[in-house]
């Protein structure tokens, strides 16, 4: 339950940029690394004469920081959402494809940079002793300051041009709108919220390791994004519910039940193998993913921008 | 070159790799006008268009809107400043409603009220479009997407509108009714009009005049009634071309 909150800002943070702008990005974990690490710069450690002997190349002042966790969630969300920024306003000069490939290197590039800066990021070695301060109460609440945070960027003015430069970007420019501008906006964003996801990340498991940052999880809470549905709010956080819930039923699967005396059990790896059939009829009988663009609506809310 | 006129294109010289596709360009918008440009295929139309709405870049030659050079300036800066451009096949955002499309335009005014009072005005003249005001925009006819893509560019408060085959793929009925909004619109607004068509047949009844481009270059311009078939016929499709037996005056 708690990993699932967690889901949730993670992909919700994917679909604020992923949805909107139709560009699909591989980077954005790099922004839940850097706000896990954020978390850990402020917020390490639960006994802090650890913290000097893990990061020596920390600067003194940080080094002797061991701030509550609500400063080290802020000091994530702040620094990931500014790297977004900054990093979004180069990349978001490129589109299409170009795009997508070069949010791939900005992964890979910044996986090798934390993985070699030793003295401020522990290297390949696991951080331990990073404060818990994770609970599903916790969790859900984070998780839907997310949503909200998702919801009114789709209703904003930003929102609706960005959607409009996905649509047709040509006719989007001829309408006065700064398609770069607006994607760079939804790019620090997302980048913002993906910070936080790292920051409960953290503080969830206690440890932080730059490998938890990487692939593995690019591509499932992708899975999650496209399987639900990119074109919608509802079916990023319906993503998330849906794959949760299937590789959890496997994995109690692969555990095995108990049938009087006979143990019933699917072989193991079959987690990771039913999880890709589930992709593959989601995506032959739902191309557009679960909710096909749809949102779950509650009455009839709208903004005004 | 007259005082009033709101465009001025000079010199208008443009390529594509090694390509020329324009060979130099030149012609005048004169204010509240309409101005068509003809030409087959391939003559350079939408690159002209898109040309002078910033979309393509120029290697030489200048643009003029209201007085001020806009050369080389940015689609969206172009658009905020009073110039509008409505690209060829109705570029419609598909998946925003009818009324986010038409306030996509909108978000760089800075004049709030007066964007509902511009939207009651495109209603006026395109009531379907109220009809279809919560309709995906991909989810419409072509005449309507047509007259939406148009709508969307009335809602920049423009002076000057570019149109890049306003007849394209539509039933002749509903051509006639477009021209005749674009003819109200003119009268009704003072809005000044650039079109391009394939078939001149069409704009003869509305244009002031029109210029017939082939391979980059203006190959001949005038009033309607000043130009007879001949001179059209063989402006369009090269000199001595002209069939005097089939009278082929329908280009």
């Amino acid at each position: 339950m708690t990993e699932m909150t967690i889901r949730v800002v993670l992909v919700v943070g994917l679909y604020v940029f992923i949805g909107n702008s139709g560009i699909l990005s591989f980077g954005h974990v790099s922004f839940m690394s850097i706000g896990a690490y954020a978390f850990v710069w402020i917020s390490c450690c639960t006994l802090p004469a650890l913290k000097p002997l893990y990061l020596p190349g920390l600067p003194i002042v940080l080094q002797e920081t061991a701030l509550p966790s609500p400063a080290g969630i802020a000091a994530a969300a702040a620094l990931a959402g500014g790297s977004a920024l900054v990093i979004g306003s180069i990349l978001m000069r490129l589109s299409g494809t170009a795009a997508s490939i070069a949010t791939f290197s900005l992964l890979a590039g910044q996986y090798a940079l934390f993985r070699n800066w030793t003295g401020v990021t522990g290297g390949t070695s696991s951080l331990a002793n990073v404060p818990v301060f994770m609970n599903s109460a916790i969790g859900t609440l984070l998780a839907i300051g997310a949503v909200l945070i998702a919801w009114l960027h789709h209703q904003s003015r930003y929102g609706l041009m960005l959607r409009a430069a996905r649509d047709e970007q040509t006719a989007s420019k001829a309408s006065g709108v700064n398609v770069w501008l607006v994607r760079t906006i939804a790019f620090g964003l997302s980048g913002l919220i993906m910070g936080v996801g790292g920051a409960m990340q953290a503080g969830f498991l206690g440890i932080v390791t730059v490998d938890a940052f990487y692939l593995d999880v690019t591509f499932l809470t992708l899975a999650m994004l496209i399987v639900g549905g990119s074109g919608s709010l509802s079916g990023a956080v319906v993503g998330v519910i849906a794959l949760t819930a299937v590789t959890e039923m496997l994995r109690r699967f692969e555990v095995g039940i108990h049938l009087g005396d006979a143990l019933l059990a699917l072989p193991r790896g079959f987690q990771e193998v039913g999880l890709g059939i589930v992709m593959i009829l989601v995506m032959i009988f739902r191309p557009a993913g679960i909710m096909n663009g749809r949102e779950l609506t509650v009455g009839h809310f709208r903004l005004k921008r | 070159m007259m005082v009033n006129d709101i465009l001025q294109v000079r010199g208008l010289r443009l390529g594509y790799g090694r390509a020329m596709v324009l060979n130099g360009v030149s012609f005048e918008v004169p204010a509240k006008g309409l101005i068509a440009i003809v030409g087959p295929n391939g003559a350079g139309k939408s690159s002209t268009l898109g040309a002078i709405a910033g979309g393509n870049t120029v290697s030489s030659g200048t643009i003029i809107f209201e007085g001020k050079d806009i050369t080389g300036a940015a689609p969206e800066v172009i658009a905020a400043a009073g110039l509008s451009f409505v690209p060829e096949g109705r570029h419609v955002f598909s998946s925003l409603t009818v009324e986010e499309n038409l306030r996509v335009g909108t978000f760089r005014r800075k004049d709030r009220n007066a964007v509902e009072i511009d939207l009651e005005r495109v209603f006026d003249y395109f009531p379907r479009l109220k009809e279809r005001l919560r309709q995906p925009g991909g989810k419409m006819s072509g005449g309507e997407q047509q007259m939406l893509v148009i709508g969307r560019a009335l809602m920049c408060r423009p002076r000057l509108v570019l149109i890049d085959e306003p007849s394209l793929g539509l039933a002749p009925r509903i051509v006639d009714e477009v021209y005749d909004i674009l003819q109200r619109l003119r009268t009704e607004e003072g809005l000044s009009l650039l079109v391009n068509e394939q078939s001149s047949r069409r704009v003869m009844k509305y244009a002031d005049e029109i210029i017939v481009l082939r391979e980059g270059a203006v190959q001949l311009r005038g009033e309607p009634s000043a130009l007879g078939a001949e001179t059209l016929h063989d402006a369009y499709f090269g000199a001595g071309t002209f069939d005097h037996d089939s009278a082929g005056g329908t280009v």
